[in-house]
């Protein structure tokens, strides 16, 4: 069954985040390896994505294929207002992309929405494709399969000449910084009114119309909410990788935050958190072995669905409720 | 037409010529059929009578093929569900159909946030509201699943999914409540407890309630009022007396 309740007791909850987000800000001081804060940077962005999907997925069970195009919406405007607009702030960058990212989800949604499971999921699918190839053919603006380079904003007015402080130092804790904003509104909002008619939405979705509750509209302000996360985790991508290409709104990329989301759990809110700091280290660990990684990371999830179909935080979480026999959870 | 507008003014729900057909099969007929404020009336009628899809034209779940509705003296007919229902239709289903991850306090809670039109509010925690609970806990009292509230929906034995299932749309204060088989599957000595938690409940509120409901003694101990359907059509209409007196009715809905 599933775990009783998702909710964070308030004090004894908000531990594990804070010396989660603690330690992560420890990284650079105690290791100063550039390498390193490249990865938990790139971790932290694909969760911030992973959390933007599983918004819709986990807790409005809308299963999105095509969520690659509004990360790669964040991506790609930061890169081209950046190229074409000669923008260096990457404050002004990172509010363009996300409303550009936001836009590209609201328009979409609003189609998809009116459609429902497996219908919905492939016209999520086909407008990611869309995207995709826009991408691939308009190439005198987007760079077609080169992709586009993207040079180092400035921080608040700070201009930087290396790129290895840039990633290990500032724009490390930059990126920290808007994970821990994005992690607790995210939180209130799935805590929230609205998040429980989402949940609502997600069991049974033609009952709430008989709430009262327009299925369609709900669906579509969960939809263009995540929206909002991937943009903002494309737009934290771009400069962080310093590269950007069609493989970030290909399809392919869009099962990453589903992945994601399983191995961590979907029913959790650490879930996507979790699953992105496996999915970063499994797939960087492996990759230095062999090049078959997908092979491996396919027997992963497929061990996963099989052993613990709630994800490493589901599973946990249900092994807590039976040692405590309590009815509450504490993750 | 005087008369006729009366009429739409006087009764709460007021159907005419509806008319829903599944190909070759006339579900629903050509009903008129007017309801007044407070009413508890039930439908009766073999399988295949057309009660439930009757009931789904009611609340717009499905669209009728012909005729009209008028609920509150306002033609709805075009409306679509959710609209329907924050006017003030409430409905709960034949086969139960809950929110089953959810606790059932949540089950009733999210009825009580739509109500009190708090679905959009974002950034406000929903544990931290106090009216919000006080009332959802009302519902749970008045159901008495109160002991109840923290299991899971698919966790509950049937006959309280049954309940729960009236009590989501109850949380809703509606002004007319839609009824699907209320205790169909539910064991005969738990039949008239359920049935009367859920009449005495509505007659507390005060609302106007169309029940579809196939035991005919239980029928006949708490209704107002009687409406016989068969073949898509209402065959008796009235006190309850006099519908069971009626030949028609006892020979093709009564067997005898």
């Amino acid at each position: 069954m599933f775990p009783k309740s998702f909710h964070i007791k308030p004090i004894l909850g908000l531990l594990p985040y804070i010396i989660g987000i603690v330690a992560l800000g420890l990284i650079p001081p105690l290791t100063g390896s550039t390498y390193l804060a490249y990865l938990v940077g790139l971790a932290i962005v694909l969760a911030i994505f992973a959390m933007g999907f599983n918004l819709l997925f986990g807790y409005t069970g809308l299963l999105s294929f095509g969520h690659a195009a509004y990360f790669g919406a964040g991506c790609y405007a930061f890169a081209m207002l950046m190229k074409y607009y000669h923008i260096q702030s990457f404050e002004l960058l990172f509010l363009g992309s996300v409303i550009i990212a936001t836009l590209t989800a609201a328009v979409i949604g609003y189609v998809c929405v009116r459609y429902i499971k497996i219908y919905f999921s492939l016209l999520t699918l086909a407008f990611g494709q869309v995207e995709y190839a826009l991408v691939v053919k308009l190439y005198n603006i987007t760079g077609g399969t080169d992709g586009i380079r993207v040079m180092m904003p400035t921080l608040l007015g700070f201009t930087f000449k290396d790129k290895g402080f840039f990633v290990t130092w500032p724009f490390y804790y930059y990126i920290l910084a808007i994970f821990t904003i994005c992690v607790i509104v995210l939180w209130i909002i799935l805590n929230s009114h609205f998040g429980k008619i989402l949940q609502a939405i997600r069991d049974n979705d033609v009952r709430v119309n008989f709430l009262g509750v327009s299925e369609r509209r709900y669906k579509w302000y969960a939809f263009i909410l995540s929206g909002v996360f991937c943009g903002v985790a494309g737009a934290l991508f771009a400069p962080l990788n310093g590269h950007i290409g069609p493989e970030h709104v290909y399809w392919g990329f869009s099962a990453t935050p589903l992945f994601i989301a399983l191995i961590g759990g979907h029913r959790v809110f650490l879930g996507p958190i979790i699953g992105s700091f496996i999915y970063v280290l499994v797939r960087h660990y492996v990759t230095a072995f062999t090049i078959y990684w997908e092979l491996f990371f396919g027997a992963i999830v497929i061990l996963f669905t099989l052993l613990f179909p709630y994800g490493v935080c589901g599973g946990i979480s249900l092994w807590l409720a039976r040692r405590m026999k309590s009815a509450k959870t504490s993750l | 037409m005087a008369s006729s507008k009366d009429e739409i003014s006087k009764n709460i729900l007021v159907t005419r010529n509806l008319k829903k057909y599944f190909g070759e099969v006339h579900a629903v007929d050509g009903v008129n059929l007017s309801i007044l404020e407070g009413e508890v009336a039930f439908i009766i009628g073999p399988n295949g009578a057309g009660k439930t899809t009757f009931l789904n034209l009611l609340c717009k779940w499905l669209e009728p093929d012909e005729g009209k509705i008028f609920f509150m003296g306002k033609d709805v007919t075009k409306m679509p569900p959710y609209k329907l229902t924050k006017m003030g239709i409430g409905r709960s289903f034949q086969l139960v159909n809950l929110y089953d991850t959810l606790t059932v306090f949540d089950n009733i809670r999210v009825a009580v946030i739509s109500r009190l039109g708090r679905s959009g509010k974002i950034f406000s925690l929903v544990d931290r509201d106090k009216e919000v609970a006080k009332e959802t806990e009302e519902i749970l009292k008045t159901f008495g699943l109160s002991d109840k509230k923290d299991l899971l929906a698919s966790e509950l034995p049937h006959g309280d999914r049954k309940l729960l299932d009236v009590a989501i749309p109850f949380a809703l204060k509606p002004k007319l409540l839609l009824l699907d088989e209320p205790t169909s599957g539910v064991s005969t000595e738990e039949k008239d407890p359920v049935m009367k938690t859920i009449v005495s409940a509505v007659k507390a509120a005060g609302t106007t309630a169309l029940i579809i409901e196939h035991d005919m003694s239980i029928v006949f101990s708490y209704s107002d009022r009687v409406i016989a359907m068969h073949e898509g059509k209402i065959l008796a209409d009235g006190k309850p007396k006099e519908v069971q007196e009626n030949k028609l009715v006892k020979t093709l809905i009564m067997g005898e």
